[in-house]
């Protein structure tokens, strides 16, 4: 799966990068000096490279915390995102990565602890309960398997009951999950779309039946589970389609083991929105009923209201309205 | 496809290979096939960049595969053994890059130094040419960097050093390496089409467009509404019967936007 690892020089011998190095040893392996350096040049193609992505093991020296968008919590007060990777094993048509991103390689930041550090100092630094998003830049759990961030991450939040954690993803397999104990600080949030519209929108993620039983099966364990209704993608059968996908996931879940519903629709920057549209100019979802507002592209707007009104209804017909989050976009 | 290669001697197994015929007059040596290129650069960063430059010149279609191959030294492979560059650097140049390696294969990827003249010490897992860099820099100003690539087959090493190499080697070694050079070679021309826009739209917006009338903006407008009616499946030949008799064109731009209205909502 990984045929090329860049290293950079200061992280050679620790030991993160040395076990990740020895689980492909007939991976390529070159140094560079930043990450920077091999992600961050113009000129390079990230559908391309999004067939045979390359592995960036690289030291987090910028900015290790940054603050969500103001209404993107899911009941916190003191939010942020950490980001221990840049970019997904998958490849939703929808997802802002891809414009946002000029590499689809995968970067992952080994310095584990130096993020705990600037959590723990962050959750101390007030009696409020504080927030932590994994899954911004990256999905939380897809590649656990390399990354083995949950399997470090879980037991320090165990020990920080003011910090609370959100893993997003799309993953089905949640080995991770049933080596940890599980506590009350955690939210797996899976995102979801209708069958329909993931089946033409998202690459080489596992079908939607295994992520529901991968939810239960978390649920089931005693983790706290969240749905991310983001983004709402318009389609024919709107409303019967995200019907189905509520009444589903509900089968699935019993209600009191639900932490929140977060609900958000299609938008990012216009400039992403131009890059993924020149990336893939066949891309049905990008020849949508979209406008560009206030610098972003967006549903229309009575299509955005229309199809999130619709979405917040029949949600609300389904779960108390204290657990449900919409994602207001900076849209007007 | 656009080779660049050093030397004859390097050039004539892929000459022979793909049946290459020479064009007369050209500055520079320069075989062609259909969309098989290859120009023949002469030694070191000066005359590669001038040969790539040239090809570019004439070819200046965005986006096609760009390869760089020759025999290049090596601080740890063996003689005839090929490596593909995955860090290029030059000495005396803090400049470096790094080509995305897309394509799957058993070649093994290695540093590879530039250098100004032929290397008699060498580092170990490092290569040695005299090209690459200057051809990376050069062919990258028209082509996204997947697409250019740089595959060289070890000429001399620590134990046969340069001293011993002989020139008529290097058509040896780069014949045993033609299933592996072809492999390459088709994989990047697949690669470069696949990311290729349909002709079609430009031709189309092309022929509509000189209708006359079309401000900057009302032609950036139609490009964005055919770019758009190609990928909702709309057949572009229909969709130009259907503007035949429409006349100015924000009366065409309303026809097509009035044509995809119902189609813009996912399946």
């Amino acid at each position: 799966m990984i045929n090329s690892i860049y290293l950079e020089n200061s992280i050679r011998e620790h030991p993160k990068a040395r076990s990740i190095l020895s689980r492909f040893p007939k991976a390529n392996v070159l140094p560079c000096e930043h990450y920077k350096e091999v992600f961050n040049p113009a000129g390079q193609n990230f559908r391309l490279q999004k067939k045979n992505p390359a592995l960036i093991l690289a030291k987090q020296t910028g900015k290790l915390l940054h603050s969500i968008p103001p209404s993107y919590g899911v009941g916190g007060s003191r939010n942020f995102y950490f980001s221990h990777l840049l970019n997904c094993l998958y490849d939703c048509r929808y997802c802002f990565l891809q414009g946002m991103y000029p590499s689809a390689h995968f970067v992952h930041f080994i310095n584990s602890e130096d993020f705990m550090s600037v959590i723990k100092q962050t959750t101390e630094e007030s009696e409020e309960p504080s927030w932590f998003f994994s899954g911004y830049d990256c999905d939380s759990l897809a590649l656990e398997s390399i990354t083995g961030f949950a399997g470090e991450f879980l037991p320090f939040f165990s020990k920080l009951p003011n910090a609370w954690l959100e893993l997003r993803t799309k993953s089905a397999n949640l080995q991770v999950l049933e080596n940890q104990t599980p506590f009350d600080n955690v939210v797996i949030a899976f995102s979801f779309t209708p069958e329909e519209i993931g089946k033409q929108t998202e690459w080489k993620v596992p079908p939607l039946d295994s992520r529901i039983r991968a939810m239960k099966k978390a649920a089931s364990m005693g983790w706290k589970v969240g749905w991310r209704i983001d983004p709402v993608i318009d389609s024919t059968d709107f409303k019967k389609r995200y019907e189905e996908l509520f009444d589903s996931l509900l089968c699935n879940l019993p209600i009191q083991q639900l932490h929140s519903v977060s609900l958000g629709a299609f938008r990012m920057p216009s400039g992403f929105f131009k890059k993924m549209e020149k990336t893939y100019p066949s891309e049905p979802l990008f020849a949508g009923k979209l406008e560009k507002r206030a610098g972003m592209m967006a549903y229309e707007k009575n299509l955005e209201k229309n199809r999130l009104t619709t979405c917040e209804n029949l949600l609300l017909q389904r779960i108390p309205k204290e657990l449900l989050f919409s994602c207001k976009s900076p849209v007007v | 496809m656009n080779l660049v290669v050093a030397l004859q001697k390097e050039a004539n197994p892929i000459i022979q290979a793909y049946g290459l015929d020479k064009e007369q007059g050209c500055p520079l040596p320069f075989y062609f096939k259909e969309n098989r290129r290859l120009i023949i650069s002469g030694i070191g960063r000066a005359r590669v960049s001038a040969a790539t430059a040239y090809l570019m010149g004439r070819f200046p279609e965005k986006n096609q595969p760009w390869l760089n191959l020759g025999i290049a030294g090596h601080g740890s492979l063996n003689t005839g053994q090929m490596f593909v560059a995955g860090r290029i650097i030059e000495t005396g140049s803090s400049q470096c890059f790094y080509p995305p390696q897309i394509i799957t294969s058993e070649v093994p990827v290695s540093e590879l130094t530039t250098c100004g003249k032929p290397q008699k010490k060498y580092q170990p897992n490092m290569g040695y040419d005299m090209e690459a860099h200057a051809f990376y820099q050069t062919a990258c100003l028209v082509s996204t960097r997947e697409l250019v690539q740089v595959l060289k087959v070890v000429s001399d090493n620590p134990k046969q050093p340069i001293s011993q190499f002989k020139p008529e080697q290097a058509s040896k070694w780069i014949e045993a390496k033609l299933p592996e050079i072809d492999h390459w070679i088709t994989e990047l021309t697949e690669a470069a089409l696949s990311i290729k826009p349909n002709p079609e739209i430009n031709k189309l917006l092309s022929r509509i467009t000189q209708r006359g009338g079309f401000s900057t903006t009302r032609s950036l407008q139609m490009g964005s509404l055919l770019r758009q009616a190609d990928a909702l499946g709309e057949d572009l030949g229909a969709l130009e019967g259907m503007l035949t008799d429409v006349g100015s064109p924000k009366q065409m731009l309303a026809e097509i936007e009035q044509i995809l209205s119902n189609k813009r909502t996912l399946p």
